[in-house]
């Protein structure tokens, strides 16, 4: 009954985690959280920050995206656009829009990145720059920006997402609050399928009609509602998604900033920070804010979403490896001791032990008699546990962010929520376990894939 | 033994769908509720608008003006507080304030007293920003709490401040331990220049993140008045209490007598360097452009770079950038000199 073992034990783990959120976000219930910013829109101390985006052929939504960005409330920010060697016109459209002129500054290797050809400064706007550099990946595309970049802080965010206008200063109240204590803080990421967007703003939420994405919705708010607000509250967040987080620049140039030959640069950059802060016995933090809302495309059909999924495992995968000494490692605490074993466990193994469930059923299938029952009662009820932690991502939901205005949007995500065991899951399940048999393979693809093509 | 388990799955099952429906079922309610509240709130604020607009232009208070439920108080705190926001006249805020005062005042007291920690912080804004002076006494309680949320602390210390509450220099010197830099400067800065003179006099006194958050304040404050203080901490201190105080120096852009800070860019810390030449800069005396084209070839890149932004500020900046860009032998210094001529006017 290994199986059974090992439900009790990510049950039990998804409880506390479930509970430690729903006590924090009850708390918070129906807080006037515009109030708490006016603050700092004035605040002639507000930190400035430096918004690195990196573009690989996006010529399609390059420009929206930079012109959402330049009407964010926030009081000093310069706009980065690196151009990772694109093959299409993504900088012609931009200097052409943007009137951008070639520069050329002093600027601190700090990091190693590949030749950058040339920087740009806007003329008509000129805390807007762009960098043009070869071919080299996310992450190195991200460490060219930090490099260019003057300011103490940094954002990272894909060029396809959409910021809500007040994201930042609600992003950046917890590292100025802080004196300096919060080194990273990130906020939430929502799906923008289904809503309308104009001119890079987010005009009206909606529930997409593909049950793809209204399962990544829910998916999403199960990850970000209940499993991030339980980590991050014991400073153990291991993951601040690449699409929307700030960084302490000064720290990621001491960690040695994105690394560039895995797929997952983000995950494996916290790390590193935890990691860093420990050796050097620190007292910083890494911080998740649920309010803060950055809207992101996501996959609609099966092949992308598939080829995100083993993805983003071989990613998970490679930061765990490659930070295997910190697993039960007294030196590295709670780190050691919860987020490592839960994301090794959990997170990693979970879909192998999910997936010999699924083929104990069909097994007992043909068995029949009372191994049936058992295996369908089984199967039942791990149905409706899943649907439980997805209802109760939906009530954390309505507890604090309150997005979606329609009640039939939320007997929609029930009922889908009821569903998903029955299809979602076992897919996701199965496109995990084929990012496994990437790894034990060695498959040649490593680096393939490195930039997501949903929108491109 | 295994019917036994079967029966147990099937309890649990059964179970977790009755709490499913629970769910679903409040999720439902609660957004039907939160619909017909808002319906009805907004239906008040229709109703209430030109009735308490006109009490705060004219003073006419209307017959019809009763707040007996607590939906209409609601509606009341939403439409005060959106007046509050842009009304400037001095008459009309102490209208306002009048009316919040005798229709609210129970209702916020009541809030300050809930068990949510939500509904207390909500309430403490609207005080600050309806300015209910008369509630200070519950304010003050607040903030004096030993066991009480950090929050509430720094908001209930900043409404103290805007009220200038006679007691808040020995409440900020016992009371904000944990309170960071950036806090205790957005309540200093809230505070009348009387009660800011508290904080000079006992500066002595305060610790260490107080002592930053004053200088800093006299700094934005931008009154000459503070300009011996600022460089008596100069004199009298070390470390990052002394580089605020130039910082603050700088942003005043007045000195007595230069001569103490030009040690300054000979400093071991490049902050203090940095510094100096961010003062220098602000101070725009000619004998200093010379020092500053000698910080443009520091080893440290912030030096350089705020060297650069200060002498641009000098009315033959321009040409002196210009002047180290044709003979400097150092390419760091170059680059720094070509990137601040070229910079757009703004930072």
């Amino acid at each position: 009954m290994f199986i059974a073992a090992y439900m009790v034990l990510v049950i039990s783990f998804y409880s506390i985690i479930l509970l430690i959120s729903v006590f924090q976000l009850r708390k918070e219930y129906m807080l006037d959280r515009n109030q708490t910013l006016d603050e700092y829109m004035n605040e002639t101390f507000a930190k400035p920050v430096s918004i690195i985006v990196p573009a690989y052929n996006e010529e399609a939504g390059i420009v929206a995206s930079v012109r959402s960005l330049l009407s964010i409330d926030y009081p000093s920010f310069e706009i980065i656009v690196v151009n990772d060697g694109s093959k299409d016109a993504t900088m012609d459209k931009l200097i052409e829009n943007y009137d951008m002129r070639e520069i050329n500054p002093a600027v601190r290797k700090m990091v190693e990145t590949e030749t950058v050809k040339k920087i740009y400064q806007s003329a008509s706007l000129p805390h807007l720059y762009l960098i043009d550099k070869e071919n080299g990946g996310k992450a190195d595309a991200l460490n060219a920006g930090i490099n260019f970049s003057h300011y103490p802080y940094f954002c990272s965010l894909d060029g396809d997402s959409v910021l809500e206008r007040d994201a930042f200063l609600k992003v950046m109240k917890p590292i100025m609050d802080s004196n300096g204590e919060v080194i990273a803080s990130s906020g939430s990421i929502r799906i923008a399928n289904g809503c309308e967007i104009q001119d890079g703003n987010i005009l009206k939420v909606g529930l997409a009609s593909e049950p793809l994405v209204v399962m990544q919705i829910i998916e999403y708010l199960r990850a970000f509602l209940m499993g991030r607000i339980g980590l991050s509250r014991h400073n153990l967040l291991l993951i601040v998604s690449g699409a929307f987080g700030v960084f302490s620049k000064q720290w990621v140039i001491e960690a040695g900033g994105y690394k560039t030959n895995t797929v997952g640069e983000d995950m494996e950059l916290v790390v590193r920070l935890h990691r860093l802060i420990r050796d050097k016995k620190q007292k910083k933090k890494i911080v998740y804010v649920p309010d803060p809302v950055c809207w992101t495309e996501v996959p609609e059909s099966m092949t992308y979403l598939r080829r995100q999924r083993r993805r983003w495992h071989r990613g998970l995968f490679e930061s765990l490896w490659t930070h295997r000494k910190m697993t039960f490692n007294a030196r590295y605490g709670l780190i050691g001791f919860v987020s490592f074993p839960y994301f090794w466990i959990v997170e990693f193994i979970g879909p192998i032990v999910e997936l010999l469930g699924y083929l104990y059923v069909i097994v007992s299938l043909f068995l029949g008699g009372i191994y049936l029952e058992f295996a369908i009662l089984i199967f039942l009820l791990s149905c409706l546990y899943g649907s439980l932690f997805s209802m109760a991502a939906v009530l954390l939901e309505e507890w604090s962010l309150r997005k979606f205005p329609k009640i039939s949007d939320l007997m929609k995500l029930f009922f889908y929520s009821m569903t998903e065991t029955l299809w979602y899951r076992p897919l996701t399940v199965f496109w995990r376990c084929e990012g496994i048999w990437q790894l034990i393979k060695g498959d040649t693809s490593w680096g393939e894939m490195k930039r997501k093509g949903v929108s491109g | 033994m295994l019917k036994n388990e079967i029966y147990l799955l099937g309890v649990s099952a059964a179970v977790i769908l009755g709490l499913l429906m629970l769910i679903l079922l409040y999720l439902v309610i609660r957004k039907w509720m939160e619909h017909r509240i808002r319906r009805k709130i907004n239906e008040s604020i229709q109703m209430l608008s030109p009735q308490i607009f006109e009490y705060i232009s004219e003073g006419k208070i209307s017959r019809h003006l009763h707040l007996d439920s607590d939906i209409k108080k609601k509606a009341a705190e939403e439409l005060l507080s959106k007046f509050a926001a842009y009304l400037t006249g001095e008459d009309e805020t102490e209208k306002l304030r009048e009316f919040a005062d005798s229709h609210l005042r129970n209702y916020f007291q009541r809030q300050l007293k809930s068990r949510r920690w939500s509904i207390r912080m909500n309430a403490l804004f609207h005080i600050e920003d309806l300015h209910l002076t008369e509630l200070q006494s519950h304010v003050l309680e607040t903030a004096m709490k030993e066991r009480i949320s950090h929050d509430e602390r720094v908001q209930s210390l900043r409404i103290l401040a805007v009220f200038q509450y006679e007691g808040i220099f020995d409440l900020l010197l016992s009371n904000s331990d944990n309170l960071s830099d950036g806090e205790l400067r957005n309540i200093i800065l809230r505070l009348n220049d009387h009660k800011f003179c508290e904080f000079i006099l006992g500066f002595h006194q305060a610790g260490k993140q107080l002592k930053y958050a004053v200088v800093d304040a006299a700094g934005i404050r931008k009154d000459l008045k503070y300009v011996n203080f600022i460089e008596s901490v100069y004199a009298s201190y070390h470390g990052e209490t002394r580089l605020r105080a130039v910082k603050a120096l700088s942003s005043l852009g007045v000195v007595k007598d230069l001569s103490p800070y030009l040690k300054l860019r000979h400093s071991g810390d490049w902050k203090e360097r940095m510094m100096a030449a961010k003062l220098f800069g602000s101070l725009k005396e000619p004998e200093l452009l010379p020092y500053l084209l000698e910080l443009l070839h520091d080893a440290s890149w912030w030096v350089r770079s705020q060297a650069g932004q200060s002498i641009m500020l000098f009315p033959d900046g321009r040409e002196k950038l210009q002047l180290v860009l044709e003979t400097s032998n150092d390419a760091y210094a170059k680059d720094m000199a070509w990137e601040w001529m070229n910079k757009g006017d703004f930072v």
